[in-house]
C-alpha cells in the first residue's frame, strides 16, 4: 500500500470521516481492536483491511468503506470498546456525505498514534501475497525504519513444504501463523499448535472461552428466530442426474484445486430463482419487508473447532460457476482462519445451509433474522426410480426452504423450490 | 533357523565359500587372493581348499584381469574379481565401464555379463589418500551396473550369493572397518539385494546411509532417543538401482532426512538422495534434506585428521537436533 | 578339426569373393554414409581384407571372435549377412545388435561375434577371459582377438600378452598393422616397430605375414590355429597391411602423401588375387563380372532389407541396459550355458 503523505494544502478542504467499531452480527456490541493495518498518513481505498478485530466469532478483519486518507487514530490496541466506537478519522478523496462527530473518541485509552508493527496488508490476503513481518518489539518509529527492518522481512509465507501442501488441502490461511522453524517459517509443529487448543493460542480469551463464546451468540441469534419468525417449512426432492454427469465431466481433467463441487451450481441456479421470485430475498425490518437489491447467498460453514460462520457471497446472480467456486473456497479458507471480512457476516441477503455427503437427507434451518428464507440442501442420495418405463439409477438431493410467513406464504415457496428444480436439470445453462 | 555370530571378514570368506561350492562356474581371481589369503585376508585358506584353478592369483594388471573377468563371463563362468581397493579399481574402469556396463545394451540384448566385483573402500585405517575413499557413486552413476554396499554381517553374508544369482554385473563395495567387527549371521538374507532396510525404527527423522556409515547412524539414533528424538534409519544396501520407494517412504513419514554418505559431498550419492527426495517426496518435507559427507580432502593420514575428515556420530546427533529444533 | 591348405581355384574365388563383398559393400557404406542413411563414425576396412578372410576361414564355428571398431569385414567374413550389418548401420531393430550399436558395434552371439569393441585395446583382456572360459570349462574352441597396432601401446595389450602366456590361454592374437593409428605413424608411436617381436618378449609364439596377401594369411592362420589347439598356449599374427581410405570417413589424411597410398593400393589384396589368378588362367573376366553381380545384388538386398527395418520406439529407451528381472534370471543363465555348450 502506498503511503501518501498528507498534503497539508488540501488537508483542510477535505471531508473527514469517523471510522467506528462496526457491529459484525445482531448481537454483536463490542468489540477488541487487536491491531492497526494503517497508520496515520496511509491512503487507504474502499475496501482495503485496515485494522484486526477480535470478536466473539474469532478475529475478523475490518475494512474501510471509502477511500482516503488516515486523518487520525483514535485508538490503540489492544482495546475493548463498543460498538460505534470511533477508533480513527478518514480525510476522504471525494466529499463525504457524513459529517465527522465531535469527537469524544471513546471509553478506552486514545493513543499517540502509535504505528503498526505490522505491514499493512494488500486488499485480498492469499497467502502467496502477504507480506509477512517479524513482529520486533521495537516500534517503528518513522517511515525509514520499514526500511532497516527490511533485512527480517520474508517475502512470502515462509513455510516447510507439507505445511504449504496442507495448507492448500486444508484452504488453511497460513498468514497468519506464527512459525517457529528458521527465518520465522511456519512447521509442522506450528499447526499442531494450532489443532491443539490449549498450546498456543493468539486470543486473549482461551480457545475454549473462544468456542464458548461462538456457541452463546449463535444460540442467542438461534432462539431470537425461533421466538419471533413463524417459519413454515416445504421439501422438495430434486433429480440432480444431470449436475452430477456435468460436474463429472467438468472435473475429468482438472486438476483437484480446480474441481468444481455441487454446491456451486446449487448455489447458482439457487439465484436464478431468486430473481424470478425476489421475496425469498431482503429483510423483515420494523414489521416491513424490504426486498435487497442484490442476492447476497450466506452459506453456513462449521469451523473446526466448533461453532459456526456465514460468510455471504455477494451478487451470486452476476457470478459464473466457477467464479462462485473460486468465491466459495476462499471464504471457506478465511473462514477456518479468521479472516473474514465483517461485511461478509453482515449482508447476507438469503442463507443455505449444505449438509454435504456426510449430512443427513434433509436439514429444515432456522432462519438468521432479519432475513425471510433459509434453504438447505440434504446429502445426495442414489434411489432407482422409473424413467421411460425403465429403471434407471438417479441421483436425488432434498431441498428444503424454511421461509418466514409473514412475507412469503406456501405457494410462493412451492413455485420457488419448482423453479429451482428445473433450473438443475440443465447445468450447461447455469 | 540358527544364528551364528561371526566377523565381517569371515561372513565374506563364508559368502565366498559357499558360491564356490553352489556352482562351479564360480572362481575368485584378484591380486593376492590365494596364496597371500587376500591383501584383507577374507579369502585366507580357500586356495589351500579350492586350488588353483578357482583362487586365482593375478599379477598387478587391474585392466587385465577386470577384462579377463568380462571375457570369462561372456564366456559362461561366473566370476567374483576381487580389486584390493577402490581406488585401484581406477585401473579397471575402462573394462568396468566400457565393457561390462555397455556389453548387453551395444549388443541388443544377445550378451550379458554376470561379473562380480569386490572392492574393499572406506577411511578409518590411516592408509591415507591413495587407499582410503569411498567412490561408490562413481559406479553407482553407470547405468548397467549395480552397485552393493554391505553393511551388516548377514549382507557381507549373503549379498554376494544374491549378487551372483543376478545375471549383470554387479559391484560390492566392503568397507575396512567392518573387516574386524562381529555381528549376526543368519541362514538367509533379510530381502532381496535391491531392498533398502529400516535398520530402526522412527518418527522423526529419516537417517539414510550405507555401508560404513551405518553403525554411526544407529548409535546417533541410539543417542537421539535419549533426547527424545526418533530416528529412523534407512540402510540403503543397494546404490544402483537405489530403492526410491524405501527413501520416499521413511521421509513422507518423518518429514525430515538426513544422509550420511562417507564420500565427499561434491556429487556425492547423498546429492543425489537430496535430488530424489526434493523430486518426490517435497510435499512431505518440514525442514531441508540435510548431508553429512566426507570433508573435501584427499583423507590425510594421521588419525586425528582423518576422523575429523569422516561424518561422525556426534555430528548426526547435532544435525539431528538442529532439524528438530523447532519442535 | 584339421585345416589343410586348399590352393585350388574354387577356394581361391571364393576369398576373392568374400574379399570383394566387403570392399564392394564398404565402398556403398561410404556413399550411404554420404547421403546420411548411416551415421556416427565410419571406420572402412578398405585394403585389409585379406586379414580377415584369411584368418576367419582358418577358423571353427565353435570359435570366438573379439574384433575392433573397423569389424566389418570381419563380420561379413564371419558369416553375419550383410543384410543384417547394413540394417545395424541404419540403426534398425533388424540389425544384428538391433539397432543399438551401430557400425562401430556389430555382436552376433549365435556366431560366437563379440563385438564390435570400440576402446582400443579393451578387446584383449576380454578374449583372454574367453579364452579362459573356454579353456576352464574345456570347450575346444580358441578365441581370436583382432587389434590394430595402435592398440599396442596401451596397457591392456601388454597385461593381456602376459596373462594369456602366463595362464596358457587360447588366444590367436591378430595385429592388423595398417601402420597408422588414427594419423600417428607406426615409428612416431612405438619405440620397437615389430610388433611380433614384442609379443615374443612375452614368451608367445608369434610371426610377422603379409597381410595384403589372403593365401598367406590364411596359412599363416592354419598353423597359428593348429599349435593352439594342440598346445592350449596363446599365438601372435602381426598383418602387415594398409588402409587405404582415411581413419574414418572423415578423415582429411593430412599425414600420409598420395603416393605413398598409391603405391600400397597397387599391393592391394583384391588386385594381387585377381592378377594372379587371371596370369594363371584361373579367372575369366566373365567369371569375375558375375562375381560383382551377385555382390550387387546382395548389396541390394542388404540395402532394402535395412530400409524396411523399424526403428525402435522411443518407449522402449530404456531396454537391454539390465537383463529383464527375476523369473527370467535363471534360464537367461542357463541359455547362457547351454549356448555354449551347444556350439
Amino acid at each position: 500500500m502506498a503511503e501518501t503523505p498528507i498534503d497539508k494544502g488540501l488537508t483542510s478542504t477535505l471531508a473527514l470521516e469517523d471510522i467506528t467499531m462496526p457491529s459484525l452480527g445482531a448481537d454483536m456490541t463490542e468489540g477488541t481492536l487487536t491491531q492497526w493495518l494503517v497508520k496515520e498518513g496511509d491512503h487507504v481505498n474502499s475496501g482495503d483491511i485496515i485494522a484486526v478485530l477480535e470478536t466473539q466469532k474469532g478475529a475478523i478483519d475490518m475494512e474501510v468503506y471509502s477511500a482516503g486518507t488516515i486523518a487520525e487514530i483514535l485508538v490503540a490496541p489492544v482495546a475493548k470498546v463498543q460498538v460505534g466506537t470511533v477508533l480513527a478519522r478518514l480525510a476522504l478523496t471525494e466529499p463525504s456525505k457524513a459529517e465527522p462527530s465531535k469527537a469524544e473518541p471513546s471509553k478506552a485509552e486514545p493513543s499517540k498514534a502509535e504505528p503498526s508493527k505490522a505491514e499493512p496488508s494488500k486488499k485480498i490476503a492469499t497467502p502467496a501475497e502477504t507480506i509477512v513481518a517479524t513482529a520486533n518489539e521495537t516500534t517503528v518509529q518513522n517511515e525509514d525504519n520499514y526500511l532497516v527492518n527490511e533485512q527480517i522481512k520474508v517475502i512470502g509465507i515462509n513455510a516447510s513444504p507439507i505445511v504449504r501442501r496442507l495448507a492448500q488441502e486444508q484452504q488453511l490461511d497460513l498468514s497468519g501463523i506464527q512459525g517457529s522453524g528458521p527465518q520465522g517459517a511456519i512447521l509442522l509443529a506450528d499447526l499442531s499448535a494450532l489443532s491443539k487448543p490449549k498450546t498456543k493460542s493468539s486470543n486473549h480469551d482461551s480457545a475454549d472461552n473462544h468456542e464458548q463464546n461462538m456457541r452463546s451468540a449463535i444460540a442467542a441469534a438461534m432462539a431470537k428466530s425461533k421466538q419471533e419468525i413463524p417459519h413454515f417449512y416445504l421439501s422438495l426432492e430434486i433429480d440432480i442426474s444431470a449436475v452430477q454427469y456435468w460436474l463429472q465431466q467438468q472435473n475429468k481433467a482438472a486438476p483437484p484445486e480446480q474441481y468444481v463441487l455441487l454446491l456451486a451450481l446449487l448455489l447458482k441456479a439457487m439465484a436464478i430463482s431468486l430473481v424470478k421470485y425476489p421475496k425469498l430475498n431482503g429483510f423483515y425490518q420494523g414489521n416491513a419487508f424490504e426486498q435487497a437489491s442484490t442476492i447476497n447467498i450466506g452459506n453456513v460453514i462449521s469451523l473446526r473447532q466448533g461453532g459456526l460462520v456465514v460468510p455471504a457471497i455477494h451478487d451470486v446472480d452476476n457470478l459464473s460457476v466457477s467464479e462462485l467456486m473460486q468465491g466459495l473456497r476462499d471464504i471457506t479458507a478465511r473462514s477456518r482462519n479468521g479472516h473474514l471480512r465483517s461485511s461478509e457476516l453482515t449482508d447476507a441477503t438469503i442463507t443455505v445451509t449444505n449438509m454435504g455427503e456426510r449430512g443427513a437427507d434433509s436439514v429444515l434451518g432456522i432462519i438468521y433474522p432479519p432475513q425471510v428464507a433459509i434453504l438447505g440442501f440434504g446429502k445426495v442420495r442414489k434411489v432407482l426410480q422409473l424413467v421411460n418405463d425403465e429403471v434407471k439409477e438417479r441421483a436425488m438431493l432434498t431441498a428444503s426452504l424454511s421461509a418466514d410467513h409473514r412475507v412469503i406464504d406456501g405457494m410462493l415457496a412451492a413455485k420457488f423450490l419448482n423453479h429451482l428444480s428445473k433450473q438443475l436439470q440443465k447445468p450447461e445453462r447455469l | 533357523m540358527s544364528e551364528q555370530v561371526l566377523t565381517y571378514r569371515e561372513a565374506l570368506r563364508a559368502g565366498i565359500e559357499q558360491a564356490l561350492l553352489d556352482d562351479e562356474r564360480v572362481f575368485l581371481m584378484g591380486e593376492d587372493v590365494g596364496r597371500y589369503g587376500g591383501c584383507y585376508g577374507v579369502s585366507k585358506g580357500l586356495f589351500e581348499r579350492y586350488g588353483a584353478k578357482r583362487i586365482i592369483d593375478t599379477p598387478l594388471c587391474e585392466s587385465g584381469f577386470v577384462g579377463v573377468g568380462v571375457g570369462a563371463a561372456l564366456g559362461g563362468m561366473r566370476p567374483i574379481i576381487e580389486v584390493m581397493t577402490v581406488n585401484f579399481s581406477l585401473l579397471a574402469m575402462d573394462q568396468i565401464v566400457n565393457s561390462a556396463a555397455t556389453l548387453r545394451h551395444m549388443s541388443g540384448g544377445q550378451l550379458n555379463v554376470p561379473l562380480v566385483i569386490r572392492m574393499a573402500c572406506g577411511a578409518g585405517l590411516q592408509l591415507a589418500a591413495q587407499h582410503s575413499h569411498s567412490w561408490e557413486n562413481f559406479y553407482a552413476h553407470i547405468p548397467g551396473l549395480k552397485v552393493l554396499s554391505p553393511a551388516t554381517h548377514n549382507d557381507a553374508r549373503h549379498m554376494l550369493i544374491q549378487a551372483l544369482a543376478d545375471p549383470d554385473p554387479v559391484i560390492i563395495f566392503e568397507h575396512v572397518m567392518l573387516l574386524n567387527t562381529s555381528g549376526e549371521v543368519l541362514e538367509q538374507s533379510e530381502a532381496s539385494m535391491e531392498k533398502a532396510l529400516i535398520r530402526q525404527q522412527g518418527t522423526d527423522v529419516s537417517l539414510i546411509t550405507y555401508g560404513g556409515s551405518l553403525g554411526k547412524a544407529l548409535a546417533a539414533a541410539k543417542q537421539l532417543k535419549d533426547l527424545n528424538i526418533s530416528a529412523e534409519v534407512v540402510d540403503l544396501r543397494c546404490l544402483r538401482p537405489l530403492d526410491t520407494k524405501t527413501i520416499i517412504a521413511s521421509v513422507t513419514k518423518t518429514h525430515r532426512a538426513i544422509i550420511i554418505d562417507e564420500a565427499w559431498l561434491t556429487g556425492s550419492l547423498a546429492g543425489e538422495i537430496s535430488a530424489i527426495i526434493m523430486e518426490q517426496a517435497f510435499w512431505h518435507l518440514d525442514a531441508p534434506v540435510k548431508r553429512l559427507c566426507t570433508a573435501e580432502v584427499p583423507i590425510p593420514y594421521p588419525s586425528h585428521l582423518e576422523q575429523a575428515a569422516l561424518p561422525q556420530v556426534e555430528q548426526i546427533v547435532t544435525a539431528a537436533q538442529a532439524i528438530m529444533a523447532a519442535r | 578339426m584339421k585345416h589343410k591348405l586348399h590352393l585350388d581355384r574354387v577356394h581361391l574365388l571364393a576369398q576373392l569373393k568374400q574379399m570383394l563383398r566387403i570392399r564392394r559393400f564398404e565402398e556403398k557404406c561410404a556413399e550411404l554414409y554420404g547421403q546420411e542413411k548411416i551415421r556416427g563414425f565410419l571406420h572402412l576396412y578398405i585394403g585389409e581384407e585379406a586379414i580377415a578372410v584369411g584368418v576367419m576361414s582358418a577358423l571353427s564355428a565353435k570359435d570366438n571372435i573379439v574384433a575392433t571398431y573397423r569389424e566389418h569385414g570381419h563380420a561379413l567374413a564371419r558369416g553375419l549377412s550383410m543384410k543384417s550389418i547394413l540394417a545395424e548401420m541404419y540403426g534398425r531393430t533388424n540389425g544384428c545388435s538391433r539397432g543399438r550399436g551401430g557400425s562401430m558395434h556389430l555382436f552376433d552371439k549365435n556366431h560366437n561375434f563379440y563385438g564390435g569393441n570400440a576402446i582400443v585395446g579393451g578387446g584383449l583382456p576380454l578374449a583372454a577371459g574367453l579364452a579362459m572360459a573356454n579353456k576352464n570349462q574345456d570347450k575346444q574352441a580358441l578365441t581370436v582377438c583382432f587389434f590394430g597396432e595402435g592398440a599396442v601401446a596401451e596397457g591392456e595389450f601388454h597385461e593381456a600378452m602376459n596373462l594369456a602366456v602366463l595362464w596358457k590361454l587360447p588366444v590367436l592374437f591378430v595385429c592388423e598393422n595398417n601402420r597408422y593409428a588414427m594419423g600417428t605413424a607406426l615409428a612416431l608411436s612405438e619405440s620397437e616397430t615389430n610388433i611380433a617381436k614384442k609379443a615374443s618378449s612375452y614368451g608367445m609364439a608369434a610371426e610377422q605375414v603379409d597381410g595384403m596377401n589372403v593365401v598367406d594369411v590364411e596359412a599363416a592362420s592354419i598353423k597359428a590355429v593348429e599349435q593352439i589347439r594342440q598346445t592350449n598356449k596363446p599365438y601372435f599374427l602381426e598383418c602387415q597391411s594398409y588402409r587405404f581410405r582415411g581413419h574414418s570417413s572423415f578423415d582429411g589424411q593430412l599425414y600420409r602423401d598420395k603416393a605413398e597410398v598409391k603405391l600400397w593400393q597397387e599391393k592391394g589384396p583384391v588386385i594381387r588375387l585377381i592378377t594372379w589368378l587371371k596370369e594363371n588362367n584361373h579367372l575369366e573376366d566373365e567369371e569375375l563380372s558375375n562375381i560383382e553381380a551377385e555382390i550387387k545384388a546382395e548389396i541390394q538386398a542388404a540395402i532394402d532389407f535395412a530400409e524396411q527395418g523399424q526403428w525402435e520406439p522411443i518407449s522402449d529407451l530404456a531396454k537391454d541396459v539390465y537383463s529383464p528381472p527375476a523369473s527370467s534370471t535363471n534360464t537367461s543363465h542357463a541359455t547362457n550355458k547351454s549356448q555354449g555348450e551347444q556350439l
